[in-house]
């Protein structure tokens, strides 16, 4: 069963009572919560996500929403995001408690989950074969990953590269994909498939609105995908397609500097960010516009994907 | 050498044991490297500078005293690689 055949009135029950589970992939999240405001987005957002029962016991991440007490619950209300007892976020305004959620969420997992090395990438999937986007914020990465969502491939994470290290695979942590201002419009236009929420204006990353994962995302939530191919997409209006091949020494230090626990996991980190540079070409790819960039994406997985044949036919074992 | 290398493509990578740094290696600093680990004793121990130096300029035909290969020697020292 899907999150959103559950009845609001039901999950919002579950929250009252601190016992509405999250299944993220990478992680699990219990959460309490009696701001309906926010379980009706949740349902929304996370509909595609299975259901889990109240019962459903062990979580990563034990989070709470919950309004500002005595006059902030009455003088521009509040929500407050605390997990395992901790407060990092200054509260946010009562109808914002979603992006709070979202963000308080990335900064819990990216906290605790040194397990993995966490790369700051877009990853999504084609037939188990993973295509990791890294980018600085502001380049669009968010809405080539939503855009290749909505034209195919699976959506694995927005935000967080979860590779391990003992496979070499890329879990999926899988969330709504923050849209930030034009790029909200710009999806929207994109497909009429784009399950996306309301607009939060004017927080701390400008307008942000959230696309909901699909069904071919969170069917997947527990199946990996290996590495094979790696994007630094950078978009600029009006710029025509450039795709460049990057040295693998620079690919590396793109990667690895930019991971959000490199320097805590040393020779492990080392490794399985060599392994994947060794694995998958690297390109630039500056756009201009989405479909021919996911076109030269798909372009360069068949030519990755041919080359891993190739070697595999040359090398057996 | 207390050191893990991965060489990929032309570059390479190195990341040290001791200051859990790790080093990005241009192709051409790739190729000293390596020429500089081939002729290491047999202990493992540091190649000694004099011999060092020796190779690159006479075996590579690299300038031993422009900036940038001083800044290199300056890290493969650091990386116990030349004494």
């Amino acid at each position: 069963m899907r999150l959103r055949e559950q009845p609001l009135h039901a999950l919002s029950r579950q929250a009252n009572r601190g016992r509405l589970y999250l299944d993220q992939g990478a992680a699990r999240l219990r959460i309490r919560s009696s701001i309906k405001g926010f379980i009706r987005n949740l349902h929304l957002l996370y509909g595609a996500f299975p259901y889990l029962q109240a019962d459903t016991g062990f979580a990563d991440h034990h989070v709470e929403l919950r309004r500002g007490r005595r006059l902030r619950a009455l003088i521009r209300p509040q929500s407050r995001f605390r997990t395992d007892g901790q407060e990092p976020f200054e509260p946010f305004p009562l109808h914002g408690a979603l992006p709070l959620f979202e963000w308080g969420i990335n900064w819990s997992f990216a906290q605790r989950a040194n397990q993995y090395i966490l790369l700051h990438s877009g990853v999504l999937a084609r037939a188990d074969r993973a295509v990791i986007m890294a980018a600085p914020p502001g380049s669009g990465k968010s809405t080539l990953a939503a855009a290749m969502m909505l034209s195919g491939f699976r959506l694995l994470s927005d935000e967080f590269g979860v590779l391990d290290p003992n496979s070499g695979q890329l879990l999926p942590m899988l969330k709504p994909v923050a849209l930030k201002n034009q790029s909200v419009d710009v999806i929207r236009a994109f497909s009429d498939q784009a399950v996306i929420g309301p607009l939060f204006v004017g927080t701390r990353k400008g307008d942000v609105a959230h696309l909901a994962p699909n069904e071919t995302s969170t069917d997947g939530l527990h199946r990996p995908a290996r590495p094979a191919l790696v994007i630094f997409p950078a978009f600029e209006a009006g710029a025509a397609l450039d795709c460049r091949r990057l040295p693998g020494e620079d690919a590396f230090a793109h990667l690895a500097f930019n991971s959000f626990n490199y320097h805590l996991l040393g020779p492990t980190g080392f490794h399985a960010v060599a392994d994947v540079i060794a694995a998958c070409p690297a390109y630039r790819l500056r756009f201009g516009q989405l479909e021919s960039a996911i076109e030269q994406i798909r372009a360069l997985l068949d030519e990755a994907d041919g080359n891993a044949q190739g070697a595999a036919q040359r090398h057996p074992g | 050498m207390d050191i893990s290398y991965r060489r990929l493509g032309d570059g390479a990578v190195i990341f040290s044991h001791r200051t859990w740094k790790t080093h990005i290696l241009t192709p051409a600093a790739t190729l000293i490297f390596e020429a500089l680990d081939e002729v290491r004793p047999a202990d493992g121990g540091p190649v000694p500078r004099a011999a060092a130096l020796a190779l690159l300029r006479q075996d590579l035909d690299v300038e031993t005293d422009t900036p940038s290969t001083q800044q290199l020697l300056r890290m493969l020292r650091r990386l116990g690689v030349i004494a």
